[in-house]
């Protein structure tokens, strides 16, 4: 991922869209596996990154061409995303047989894997299904801190200029998001299933 | 450094996000503690794992979004257009609601009084108390109740 480029400011309002347009290019294959750590559904991901683009094409104006351009979108997908799971609390809250419908595609059609141990790759693949379960079932600020420093592997530094927290609140939150989903895994699989991958 | 305080720091010490000198304490409480070791193998195999997932989700999004901004910044605008609209029938429906239902206060006032001066007339002999009134002047017309009250 390139993080740092420096750029001077473009001119016009056409400019703008065609710069505009280049730099979404450059990063829209990284935000849409962001949003869909965050949602865990194709579609959503998807309304989620669109949704992102509009905005951060509205407050272009409000970007410092100083600093990276992904992180810039990255902290305007966060927020259209904790507004947007907010409104889905509540008319969850209001409607509560409405969270049952968009289960529908999951990540397992999404899964390839060139492992060369089929009963192994089974378990493997189990233990990816229902590790990314338990990440969907975590709080909404672990879950957050999880996918941005453990999916996309940013520094706490960049998490929290992301998530827009205190870098110590980042520290906890990994912290007890990872003691969480480990707990949980080991629940089921046993102590040692970690030392699968270490 | 007791065991506990190492691994309240493991997670910070795997990121590499730990001062010189708690990484030192770190390390050199790892030398000769196998369990803290044996943890802190764990907490990187989880980290693996997670990096794993994100590498091996080979997902890509099903369309090009550089080239459907524009038709969505396009479709929001249909979007408030509709919102608009929604709200003016909105305000307009209750507007003719509130109406409908001054005039309908209008009429029921007007139908106590006609009513009332029937009562009156009939020199009071019909002993009618405010219930009665109040039961039947949403739904019997005066017509009605005079006919029902035949001359005696
Ligand atoms: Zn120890």
């Amino acid at each position: 991922m390139n993080r740092t480029e420096v750029r001077s400011l473009p001119v016009s309002g056409v400019e703008d869209a065609i710069w505009f347009e280049q730099k979404i290019k450059e990063c829209e294959k990284n935000l849409f596996r962001f949003a869909f750590h965050l949602t865990g559904n194709k579609e959503k991901a998807e309304d989620l990154v669109q949704e992102t683009f509009l905005r951060a094409f509205q407050y272009r104006h409000s970007y410092d061409h100083t600093r990276s351009f992904e992180n810039w979108v990255y902290a305007i997908l966060f927020n259209v995303y904790r507004q947007r799971s907010r409104k889905e609390r509540i008319i969850r809250f209001i409607i509560p047989w409405r969270s049952q419908d968009d289960e529908e595609e999951r990540f397992e059609d999404c899964l390839e894997w060139e492992g060369d141990d089929p009963e192994k790759f089974t378990l493997k693949k189990q233990v990816l299904r229902d590790l990314y379960a338990i990440i969907e079932k975590l709080p909404t600020p672990m879950k957050e801190v999880m996918v941005l420093c453990d999916f996309m592997d940013y520094s706490y530094e960049e998490a929290s200029e992301i998530a827009r927290c205190p870098i110590g609140t980042v520290r906890s939150r990994l912290h007890r998001a990872r003691k969480l989903v480990r707990a949980r895994l080991e629940e089921v699989y046993g102590e040692e299933i970690l030392s699968l991958w270490s | 450094m007791d065991c506990e305080r190492v691994r309240q720091k493991l997670s910070a010490y795997i990121d590499g996000d730990l001062t010189f000198a708690e990484k030192e304490r770190i390390e050199e409480h790892l030398r000769f503690c196998i369990s803290c070791q044996k943890e802190m193998r764990k907490l990187l195999g989880l980290k693996n794992l997670l990096r794993i997932t994100y590498t091996i989700l080979a997902i890509e999004p099903k369309r090009n979004f550089s080239l459907h901004w524009q038709e969505v910044l396009q479709r929001k605008s249909w979007q408030r257009a509709f919102l608009f609209s929604l709200t003016s029938l909105v305000i307009v429906v209750s507007l003719c609601g509130l109406v409908m239902w001054r005039n309908a206060q209008e009429e029921v006032k007007g139908l106590r009084e006609e009513m009332v001066s029937v009562v009156a007339l009939s020199d009071g002999d019909l002993d009618l108390d405010r219930n009665d009134l109040h039961a039947f002047h949403h739904s019997v017309k005066v017509v009605e109740f005079v006919e029902f009250f035949p001359e005696r």
